[in-house]
């Protein structure tokens, strides 16, 4: 399925058999801990489920002050 | 109430509203880039009574972003140095001194002794204890955090909003560091002046944004994101509204 990624550099789309935000995640190498996952504009938990035409936006978590 | 003229002539805040802030306590967490501005906010606008706790001492690297600290500062106690500059703004308001770390053995009497708690710290490890006390004394917290170009504000009010722990269910072992990638000076103003916004609303009574606040200056990006109450959390998933 298609799934639309937001990242902090960069913006696609991409083709995955993930069923679960997790495992997406981890196909792109991010570590879904240091990571808000942001589902359709909902902050949601990584055992979240994808499906077609999702967008997916990932940003860091800010720890600084 | 010439003083403060300026902010009953809105039509959010009536006089009877700037008595109700002469009234209240409010707790400061860390005092640099964001809680340091976040103390000079709330003085000015006339928070009767403030609590500043910060172990650091002021170095050079700290001033491109403590507005209120300068040159003459550097090396002294940031607790202290902030304390004396808003005894010089506003000496109606009443200021606590604590130069230590926020921590198991304080925090709770801290927390407890607020009406609001302002989250100035530069790690999640103490926020996480923030949470965990403030879910615990029913104290609501404004969270405030940033690095680099990017800033982000939450307002945690328990038994009606998600706690941290719902927002980030685990501790993250590595986060990006201001001291790693730097922070631009113009970020934490717009955290602080979100977190002392919505404190002051705390304080009237009004209600808050449910939304994390979370922007990048640099990308002019802005967004307000959903975040659910997870009722299995360990903090506050037994937490109801009354």
């Amino acid at each position: 399925m298609k799934i639309k990624i937001k990242l902090p550099e960069d913006e696609k789309e991409v083709e995955t058999n993930a069923s679960k935000v997790n495992d997406l995640l981890k196909e792109l190498g991010i570590n879904p801990v240091s990571h808000l996952a942001i589902l359709n504009g909902e902050l949601v938990t990584e055992d979240e489920e994808l499906k077609e035409g999702d967008e997916l936006d990932i940003k860091e978590v800010v720890s600084g002050g | 109430m010439d003083r403060y003229i300026r902010q009953t002539a809105l039509n959010q805040v009536s006089e009877e509203d700037q008595e109700t802030i002469r009234s209240k306590k409010v707790l400061i967490i860390g005092l640099g880039g964001l809680g340091g501005l976040t103390s000079s906010l709330l003085a000015r606008a006339g928070v009767g009574h403030l609590t500043l706790i910060d172990t650091d001492k002021v170095e050079l690297s700290n001033l491109h972003r403590l507005f209120e600290l300068n040159e003459e500062d550097l090396g002294k106690s940031k607790a202290e140095a902030t304390a004396r500059k808003l005894r010089k703004i506003n000496q109606e308001t009443k200021i606590d001194v604590h130069n230590e770390n926020f921590n198991v053995d304080n925090g709770e009497r801290l927390v407890q002794e607020a009406d609001v708690v302002i989250d100035g710290t530069d790690n999640l490890l103490t926020r996480f204890l923030i949470n965990k006390v403030s879910v615990k004394r029913n104290t609501p917290w404004v969270y405030g955090a940033c690095v680099g170009t990017v800033g982000t504000s939450f307002t945690f009010v328990p038994k009606k909003t998600p706690c941290l722990s719902c927002m980030i269910p685990k501790k993250p072992i590595c986060t990006p560091e201001c001291e790693e990638v730097g922070i631009m000076n113009t970020v934490p103003p717009v955290v602080s002046s979100h977190q002392v916004t919505q404190a002051i609303k705390l304080m009237m009574g009004k209600e808050t944004l449910k939304k994390l606040f979370y922007f990048d200056l640099w990308k002019n990006k802005f967004q307000l994101v959903t975040v659910n109450k997870k009722e299995d959390c360990p903090i506050c998933g037994n937490e109801t509204e009354d």
